[in-house]
């Protein structure tokens, strides 16, 4: 079975290729930016063409309609099984641009043969995103102002259960939005303080309230529309609720709870 | 072998899985009344203009029937019911076993149970998440995607990073569908007082085949060498005269498996029925827990366990978070409830929590159950037991170790509103005819053969907390040994 991965040499990307490979699928990979044959928002190359594709690309650069443009031409010109990888962060309340666009990419996919995963954070070594930068914040700053009271919950996956869901996908496609993370929660205060536990160091975390982070972040995001941080800030300040989330397929993986000891297993 | 099982509540239905399962003939009996029953319509579940009694959509557990048990001076309340299902038509759904120390006193091992609950851990779906009471009690969960309120999960976040040696506390284990890869589940409509609408709440009620199906009140049965004949009524008040069976499972429910015996003669016509203690006590939630946001779902959310020492038995609480039936509720009972304006009263009813309180056993009053000679059962509080001034007491010490514990979690308990049930209300009672002492480890009572007892009767203690879970499993455990 041939797969065509976009993004795939995001951190993601990568593992799931791995993973992949060792199953003993045919891989095409799209790298999304500097690739001289495909760049997200072009149609898929007709001597591409593969049995599944797994979109993982998404530009932060991009404007919300530049990156439901992108998902529209990938699934007009791709007509086989498709798994999108969208985050829990896409919801109808969403605020922020990426919840937005991965909101509206997940219905472009849905009337079209695919099936969509929504991730949480995704944890591991080596992961990236919003993961790899608050770890860093946390080993670099000796206080560590707490957004939101630190009251906000996250859903996390662990990456190796992400990849393991994935492939689920492309042997068993289900046509559904399904829910690829743990559905017990963490709040941020927690978070940060299992971070810092975890490398053994000891931080003052200093709780700031959540209407004005909320005003700030939002005006931030209005004037300078290419800040990651802020609007991943902002798509944390609303989380989904309980009677959407309910309606989301449940995984055939079993997600772990969040724990920093475990170790990917596609690493080395 | 032609077996016959008397009730169709939990444990009923435990020994007829477990004996369908073997191979045998088994037959169900209950008094079946559905024609009497009253359903709450859709529209009267949503305006929430139904009687509070209608919990599930059925008031057959709470309905007085002419025939039930009679309460002198109704100082004391338990329930029976006598409809297909039983009490597990209106229960909150709690599954929880009993711990190594609840069993102290019992003939047989909690861990020889073991296999029964992972058992009915697979045929039921019991949501949770592993956590410290899985040391304690053992890991049987089938569904781990439930979603907690987000402040239970604050305030359990807070335990554990606390971690205390007098408590435990954990997800509430709920026998409740939350969904599979495959089966949809719980949307969290917060309306699970006034009954699951779509089923997601397990009752044994609809898992019933009606082939092996007897509609019939049993009034008598009479045990010869090798069979056993069952009399009684049916709904229409026909008579229905001696249905044999090789073997008979009683599984009435405690009122009414003392009433069939008795009458037969085939125990003492005088029983102490014990009964854990319940109480309601509102908390209340700091601000670093905030005030309820999102819906939830209404059934307990959370368990505390309060662990005891030499002298104290333990004691349990279960969570709950807010939901708008409690709000009708407060309209209803209290004078405060109705003189404020509803805005108000939802605004501090938001920043609470609710907790009912359990007691053990052998901290609670217990009641005394006599057969009269027209066949009905007269109830009343034993004299020689706990009174109801030491039940008093012994809430006010575990309310005080309760608030040791949850007050750094940012709860506080608020005890001028507390209100305690009537002995019985909390429908946690049993062990009238103890495994080991007037019945032996299958639930044989001392003079019997081929009957056996299988529900809360002959469990020698009742614990603080739930007791369907070992009452299921015990009940599986006997129909199991008794085909030898």
């Amino acid at each position: 079975m041939k797969i065509l991965i976009t993004g795939s040499n995001s951190k993601i990307g990568t593992q799931l290729t791995k993973k992949l490979q060792k199953s003993g699928y045919k891989i095409i990979a799209f790298e999304g930016k500097g690739s001289q044959i495909w760049k997200l928002g072009e149609r898929i190359p007709e001597n591409f063409q593969a049995d599944v594709l797994i979109h993982l690309a998404h530009d932060r650069n991009f404007s919300v309609k530049q990156n439901v443009n992108a998902s529209q031409e990938i699934c007009s010109s791709f007509s086989g099984h498709k798994i999108f990888l969208s985050s829990l962060s896409a919801h109808k309340q969403s605020d922020s641009k990426y919840g937005v666009s991965k909101f509206e990419s997940e219905k472009i996919f849905l009337r079209n043969n695919s099936s969509v995963l929504r991730a949480g954070i995704v944890y591991g070594e080596d992961v990236g995103g919003i993961f790899e930068k608050l770890n860093k914040l946390v080993r670099f700053l000796p206080v560590i102002p707490v957004p939101y009271r630190g009251n906000n919950l996250f859903y996390t996956s662990h990456i190796d259960d992400l990849i393991d869901e994935i492939v689920q996908q492309v042997i068993y496609p289900r046509h559904k939005i399904i829910l690829a993370a743990n559905s017990y929660p963490l709040s941020f205060y927690h978070l940060i303080d299992k971070i810092s536990k975890f490398n053994n160091l000891s931080r003052v975390l200093l709780p700031s309230p959540k209407q004005p982070l909320d005003f700030f972040f939002k005006n931030l995001v209005k004037l300078f529309p290419n800040i990651a941080l802020a609007d991943s800030m902002l798509s944390l300040s609303k989380s989904v609720n309980y009677t959407e989330l309910s309606i989301l397929g449940q995984p055939s993986t079993q997600f772990r709870e969040f724990s920093l000891k475990f170790k990917n297993s596609l690493l080395k | 072998m032609k077996c016959g099982i008397i009730g169709s509540g939990p444990s009923g239905w435990a020994v007829y899985q477990e004996l369908s399962q073997a191979g045998h003939h088994v037959t169900l009996i209950d008094a079946d009344l559905q024609e009497q029953d009253k359903h709450a319509t859709n529209d009267e579940q949503n305006n929430l203009k139904i009687n509070k009694k209608l919990y599930f959509g059925s008031d057959l557990a709470y309905r007085k029937f002419p025939f039930g048990p009679i309460q002198r001076k109704s100082e004391v309340n338990p329930l029976s019911s006598f409809t297909k299902g039983g009490l597990s038509l209106v229960w909150g759904a709690t599954m929880l076993p009993y711990s190594r120390s609840d069993t102290k006193n019992w003939p047989i091992r909690i861990s020889d149970l073991n296999p029964f609950f992972s058992k009915i851990s697979e045929l039921l779906p019991i949501s949770g998440n592993s956590d410290d009471f899985s040391a304690e009690y053992g890991d049987f969960i089938s569904r781990r995607n439930i979603f907690p309120s987000q402040r239970i999960i604050r305030v359990l976040e807070r335990y554990k990073l606390r971690k205390s040696q007098k408590s435990i506390m954990g997800l509430s284990r709920l026998a409740v569908e939350t969904g599979t890869s495959d089966k949809s589940g719980c949307f969290y409509c917060n309306r699970c007082i006034t009954g699951c609408k779509d089923g997601f709440i397990w009752t044994s009620s609809n898992k019933i085949n009606s082939d092996n199906f007897l509609g019939m009140r049993v009034l008598n049965i009479r045990e010869f060498e090798n069979r056993v004949l069952v009399s009684g009524i049916d709904k229409f008040g026909n008579p229905v005269n001696d249905v044999p069976f090789d073997k008979l499972y009683i599984a009435a429910g405690s009122l009414e498996s003392f009433r069939i015996l008795a009458a037969s003669g085939l125990v003492d016509i005088e029983a102490k029925l014990k009964d854990s203690a319940t109480f309601f006590l509102p908390l209340l939630a700091s601000r670093r827990i905030g005030s309820a946001t999102s819906n939830s779902f209404a059934l307990s959310q959370m368990f505390i366990k309060i662990l005891g020492t030499s002298e104290r038995y333990s004691n349990q609480y279960q969570l709950y978070e807010y939901s708008d039936d409690l709000l009708a509720r407060a309209k209803e009972v209290s004078i405060i409830g109705r003189a404020l304006p509803s805005f108000i009263l939802r605004y501090v009813l938001k920043k609470m929590l609710v907790a009912i309180g359990y007691l053990d056993g052998e901290q609670s009053p217990s009641i005394k159950m006599c057969l009269l000679d027209n066949g009905s059962v007269d109830l009343a509080l034993d004299d020689l037991g706990v009174s109801l001034a030491k039940r008093e007491k012994n809430i006010k010490k575990s309310v005080r170790a309760l608030k040791d514990e949850i007050l750094p979690l940012g709860l506080r308990p608020i005890s001028i509103l507390k209100m305690i049930s009537k002995p019985g209300e909390g429908v946690h009672s049993g062990g009238w005819l103890s495994m080991g002492e007037n019945a032996n480890i299958l639930g044989v009572p001392n003079g019997c053969f081929n009957i056996h007892v299988v529900d809360s009767s002959v469990l020698p203690s009742v614990a603080a907390g739930p007791i369907t879970f070992t009452v299921m499993a015990n009940a599986m455990r006997i129909a199991k040994e008794s085909q030898k």
